[in-house]
């Protein structure tokens, strides 16, 4: 289990990134934390002839607040979501929902704009990006655009980025007052990826959930009604997650159910406070 | 502007020893180039994707998978391994903790262990049960059952308080 | 006495500082390394071409099935048993047929295991499909299919094991229970993979190989064969070892292979056997499907335990028949079973072969027996301690005949125990009337708590023997050199205990060396809660017969009777407390008894110095039991359990090291945990591994095992001189079965039946809906 030959370079600049980005294009990869494109490396499923590491990057390792916004440069790495006591105060979300990921040396290497990018479908960063409708910014030497958590999901490891592209920021708004976040997953162990996992927020009578599992790109659904109970049911129906080694797609719905419903009563208590 | 190379130079410092070596390959872990080019093996590979932690090392001061690691990317950095705990012949309370509560039986994850817990220690010297078990829920043992290495960490936080303690 | 305390390990100090040699760690001038072809189909014909691979960068050899020696093509049958009416041994490499995903079929030498892997992926292998063999019945039901085609069918062996009338016993039963019960495929997965170094030393003339060895006198034979060499012109070293569990008590293709390479090229070479590999590769174990019928008087009662059940051999049989030998012995387990009769088809199928895993068949054989029981006890609502109480060998009835014949050949016998007592000890310290008493309350709350008991009887300790050789050096330290390699347990703490004690030596001079097929002459392994026992043993009577001449040496230079003599701070003192005529330490009496070079012997009747051979053997093997106690809380709705309290109640008999027992009991419930919840190896129908790392192979965290309360009640073992019983293995074998009893218990308003191990969340989850409509129905 060794990585298959690559070149290596580190830039120091954004623009050096995407300069050489956009002359290797799909034959090269961004690495940040690596830790989920190393186990591909080392299982040899991927064999990028070029892999240019951030890591090196000034100025990537960032987060600041915009506006509403928290913006998280793409080296920010996760483990900042539970030692940075402000970030974590400004996205009560994602740092309840940073401890499901992986385990403290994965954190400390790992990176939130790494995780969406990978999109992996058991993934927890993502469902937080989608409930939040968080923004991503993808930089190439031809500009910039801007693009919802929504429409850069397309399906499981697959996202909207284009060959000369770097996700360069994700933008997330920051937790409200009156509304009350919640973060509920069910893995077959600790730090694993989640069988279901399911963000949730309560403003007033508005409540929207984001569900994770699914084996493709994560869903996002508002409420349409105030009875909890129900729209967990009618959400979770809806529903088509995969059948795989560690739980059927029924038990997949029935725990999304629970979990919906569980996670929008939390939310809806910590709304109240 | 840097073009991507085949192989390269890295230089680190490992447990306060700063080492350069040329002609690396960039593709080359940092666990394969602690243990092979530097003949630091303490470090151990258990699965070689990120699945059991025997291959944790502190990269400045953060605990890190050597086996998801590439040597290039640890370049400039610090780099502790186990044989990096002790302090000369003293060992980390740690170390001695792990002997006296048996943590060890076969002995092949306790360096990984040892590393992730001197970084428990090091953020939160003060754990709670869970609190251990949570940090270190990502190193895998097959001999021992947790019970006595968590009693291990929790001993040698117990020991580096009182010593805090009886300093003030 | 050192005997029976809590000691420290001197194996620790290297290990914690990172100082550990194990064998990837072996760094030899000019090492080559190699990397492993491996099958992609289960079955299939195959068409190599490796000239690709031959010419890439750092390639030295390539190895494919028709470049190896007549001798090394089949790995023989280490473990040949006249039930095995089919053996097939594992091809070294594959020659033209497959019969396995992961079965190796080309060897790759290169500078790095980097270059290794570059030039694997360069060999092209074309797969002529056939049909896989999967599931274990349609294995037996569908003879067009065969994995081996020159077999009749996919039959590997029938094992009966019967005593009594079970057809008397069935018609005479007031209850009748029936069921289908399951264990799915587990791994051994220590953390430490296999791997292998051998050097062909042209000085010496002799194989020296490095591996990971269990059992490396086996190993020493079967490489020797495999070269054409003699036994004494192979070594095979085992440094620091990462763990067995059982598997790497076995020999594989690439024990033979590695050497072979290394003969024929003439340069060390390493092979380090990855995780993947391990995964997909290393023996399994635990796949067994039992139809199985138990008959009781109205009270409970047992009458007698008949039935049928097929344990998957995967392709090959490298080590016969033991596993499911093991169950067919081991299900009347403690309990009285007067009648009992079974049967076990062999199977092959196109998957990894199987063999011991740390329980070896006996934590299926526990969970037949005891989810028959809980089945009993609701069908005659008869409390479940209570039924076992009704049925448990009672102390003064050991030792029991069993009445029928064991693994190794003789009248399976119990030698002594006192299961009842450890049931009433288990169910104390899990304070089981108080919340059997309190399950209304809990429900009341919303919360759903169960408790699952288990009880079990483990073979320990088997023959044939172990020798042991241990000498006094010069400066009074003791060298101990035995068969048995360490993979963890410590014997190098535990042997010293025991010679500490009988030579009054300080433990920290006694060095225990093993790990070398130099050391001692003959020797079996460890494996099978052995070790401990026989070499314990055998330590125990080469320290007798040294302490005994030490004693004869100085009574002759003191002119004193030995019998007024004895050992004290390594040295001679009089028992009475009386002066010596001079001060005699053990130092003294080996130099005395060594003589001055050139000079003649002093003490020519007794002979030079201070070192002795000897040997155990156990006249059969012995038993240990324990009782396992768990209380669980389940949440219905995501099925999700918690376990609230886990006890572990054992009879090892005496014990050398208590400490280092606790550590066995912890860590087997740890592997039990995983059995019961986790690890499951899992092949689709065509034969592809889905399970090939530990993100699907799960393996309990410290976030799964629980604190285990343990404690021990000895009944000590007339088998052999200290009265030890091994503990390698009893914690691992009640887990699944005390489990998957308290889940039940847990949701018993919900009628929740489990009837396969490992379960997880989804299974529990489709069992309750089997239940409920069933209810409904
Ligand atoms: S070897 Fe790196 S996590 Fe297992
Ligand atoms: S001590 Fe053997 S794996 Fe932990």
């Amino acid at each position: 289990m060794k990585p298959p030959a690559f070149a290596y370079a580190a830039p120091e600049t954004v623009a050096e990134c995407l300069a050489l980005k956009a002359a290797h294009g799909e034959e090269a990869r961004f690495i940040a934390g690596g830790q989920s494109l190393m186990p591909l490396l080392n299982l040899r499923m991927v064999r990028p002839a070029v892999v240019i590491d951030l890591g090196k990057v000034r100025d990537l390792a960032y987060w600041r607040r915009e506006g509403d916004d928290i913006a998280i440069g793409a080296m920010l790495r996760q483990r900042r979501l539970e030692q940075d006591k402000e970030l974590a105060t400004a996205l009560p979300l994602l740092a309840e929902a940073v401890q499901q990921i992986g385990h403290p040396a994965t954190r400390s290497r790992g990176t939130i704009v790494g995780s969406l990018c990978h999109a992996d479908p058991a993934a927890e960063l993502p469902v937080c990006a989608l409930l939040l409708k968080a923004q991503l910014v993808l930089s190439s030497t031809k500009g910039r655009r801007t693009m919802a958590a929504e429409d850069f999901l397309t399906d499981a490891l697959s996202t909207s980025i284009k060959d000369d592209e770097l996700v360069e920021q994700v933008r997330i708004q920051t937790g409200r007052k009156g509304t009350g976040y919640a973060f509920m997953e069910l893995a077959r162990r600790h730090g694993d990826f989640a069988l279901i996992s399911v963000a949730a927020l309560v403003a007033g009578t508005a409540g929207r959930v984001a569900i994770g599992g699914l084996g493709a790109a994560p869903l996002a659904f508002d409420l349409q009604a105030g009875d909890i109970a129900g729209e967990a049911q009618r959400i979770a129906q809806s529903l088509e997650p995969p059948n795989d080694l560690h739980a059927t797609a029924d038990y997949r719905r029935a725990l999304a159910q629970t979990l919906i419903e569980r996670a929008l009563a939390k939310a809806a208590e910590r709304s109240k406070t | 502007m840097s073009a991507p190379q085949i192989s390269l130079t890295v230089a680190f410092d490992v447990n306060g020893k700063s080492c350069a070596r040329h002609n690396v390959e960039a593709r080359r872990t940092l666990a394969d180039f602690l243990r092979e080019d530097m003949s630091l093996t303490g470090t151990h590979l258990g699965c070689e994707h990120g699945a059991c932690g025997a291959c944790t090392v502190l990269i400045d001061g953060a605990p890190a998978r050597s086996c998801l690691t590439l040597a290039a990317q640890a370049n400039g950095t610090q780099i502790t391994t186990v044989e990096g705990l002790a302090h000369g012949a003293v060992l980390h309370p740690l170390q001695r903790a792990f002997k006296e509560k048996h943590a060890l039986q076969c002995g092949f994850c306790t360096p990984g262990f040892l590393v992730a817990a001197a970084a428990l220690l090091s953020e939160n010297p003060d754990p709670t049960e869970l609190q251990v078990r949570e940090y270190l829920s990502g190193n895998i043992c097959r001999c021992t059952g947790y019970q006595f290495i968590i009693a291990a960490v929790l001993a040698a936080a117990a020991e580096i308080n009182g010593k805090a303690g009886s300093n003030v | 006495m050192l005997f029976g305390t809590r000691q420290t390990r001197g194996e620790d100090d290297r290990l914690i500082q990172g100082k550990g040699r194990y064998v990837d760690d072996i760094k030899l001038p000019g090492m080559l390394h190699v990397a492993l072809v491996r099958s992609e189909a289960a079955r299939a014909h195959v068409k190599v071409d490796v000239e690709a691979a031959r010419s890439a960068p750092g390639v030295r050899a390539v190895f494919v099935a028709t470049d190896l020696p007549a001798s090394a093509k089949i790995l023989p049958d280490c473990h040949p048993n006249p039930v095995l009416r089919n053996p097939r041994g594992p091809q070294v490499l594959a020659d033209g047929v497959v019969r396995y995903v992961g079965e190796p079929i080309v060897a790759i030498v290169a500078e790095s295991r980097y270059l290794a892997e570059d030039a694997a992926e360069l060999v092209s292998v074309e797969y002529n499909l056939l049909p896989a063999v999967v599931d274990l019945e349609r294995a037996m039901s569908d003879e067009s299919r065969r994995v081996h085609e020159d077999l009749q069918s996919n039959l590997a062996a029938r094992i009966p094991v019967s005593c009594g009338d079970t057809d008397k016993a069935f018609a005479d039963a007031a209850c009748i229970v029936r069921e289908r019960l399951q264990i799915q495929r587990g791994a051994g997965q220590a953390m430490e993979t296999r791997g292998i170094v051998a050097h062909w030393d042209p000085h010496a003339e002799r194989m020296v190989v490095w591996n990971v060895s269990q059992v490396p006198f086996v190993h020493r034979t079967a490489i020797a064969n495999a070269l054409q060499l003699s036994e004494n012109s192979v070594q095979v070293l085992n440094p620091d070892v990462g763990g067995g569990f059982g598997y790497k008590g076995l020999t594989y293709v690439e024990d033979l292979l590695i050497p072979v390479i290394a003969r024929q090229l003439e340069v060390p070479i390493k092979w380090i056997e990855d995780r993947r590999e391990h995964l997909i590769a290393a023996y399994h174990e635990r796949t067994q499907l039992h139809d199985m019928e138990i008959a009781t008087t109205a009270d409970g009662v047992i009458l007698g335990i008949r039935g049928k059940f097929l344990c998957d051999a995967g392709a090959y049989t490298p080590w016969g028949p033991v596993v499911p030998l093991l169950t067919a012995v081991n299900i009347p387990g403690p309990y009285k079973v007067p009648n009992y009769k079974v049967e076990c088809d062999l199977v092959y199928t196109n998957t990894v072969p199987i063999a011991p895993v740390r329980g070896a068949g006996r934590p299926q054989a526990c969970y037949v027996s005891e989810r028959l029981l809980d089945a009993v006890a609701r069908k005659l609502n008869i409390d479940g301690a209570e039924l076992r109480r009704r049925n448990l060998i009672q102390a003064h009835e050991y030792p029991y005949d069993v009445g029928f014949i064991s693994r190794d050949g003789t009248r399976r016998t119990y030698d002594s125990g006192n299961v009842p007592a450890l049931l009433e000890r288990a169910l104390e310290m899990i304070e089981y009337d108080k919340h059997k008493a309190r399950q209304k309350d809990y429900a009341a709350q919303g919360r759903h708590i169960g408790i699952g008991l288990a009880c079990c009887v483990e073979d320990t300790g088997l023959g044939p023997f172990e020798e042991v050789g241990m000498t006094v050096e010069l400066d009074g330290s003791v060298t101990v050199r035995m068969g048995t390699p360490s993979q963890g347990q410590g014997q190098r703490t535990a042997f010293a205990q025991i010679v500490a004690d009988q030579l009054a030596v300080p433990f920290d001079k006694i060095k225990v060396l093993a790990g070398n097929t130099d050391n001692v002459r003959y020797s079996i392994g460890t494996f099978a809660s052995r070790a401990g026992i026989v070499t314990g043993s055998a330590v125990l009577n080469a320290s007798k017969q040294l302490r005994e001449r030490a004693l004869k040496i100085a009574g002759t230079l003191l002119q004193a009777s030995p019998d007024d003599l004895t050992l004290e701070d390594g040295g001679v003192v009089r028992k009475d407390g009386g002066k010596l005529g001079r001060a005699m330490s053990l130092s003294d009496i080996v130099h005395t008894s060594l003589g001055e070079s050139g000079a003649p012997l002093p003490l020519r009747d007794l002979g030079p110095g201070m070192s002795t051979v000897a040997s155990f053997s156990p006249p059969t093997n012995t038993f240990a039991t324990g009782c396992h106690a768990a209380l669980v809380e389940v949440d219905p709705r995501t099925c999700k359990v918690s376990i609230l309290k886990y006890v572990a109640v054992e009879d090892f008999g005496t014990m050398i090291n208590p400490m280092i027992v606790d550590g066995q009991v912890i860590g087997g419930v740890g592997l039990g945990i995983g059995n019961a919840f986790l690890e499951k190896v899992v092949y689709d129908d065509s034969g592809q591994i889905l399970t090939g790392t530990f993100m699907d192979y799960l393996v309990a965290t410290t976030m799964d095992v629980p604190h285990v309360h343990i404690d021990y009640l000895a009944t000590p073992s007339p088998l052999n001189p200290l009265g030890m019983k091994g503990a390698g293995q009893g914690g691992t074998i009640p887990v699944p079965a005390a489990l998957s009893a308290a889940v039940e218990d847990a949701l018993r308003d919900y009628g929740l039946r489990l009837r396969h191990v490992p379960f997880s969340e989804s299974d529990i989850f489709a069992a309750l809906q089997t239940a409920r409509t069933g209810a409904a129905a």
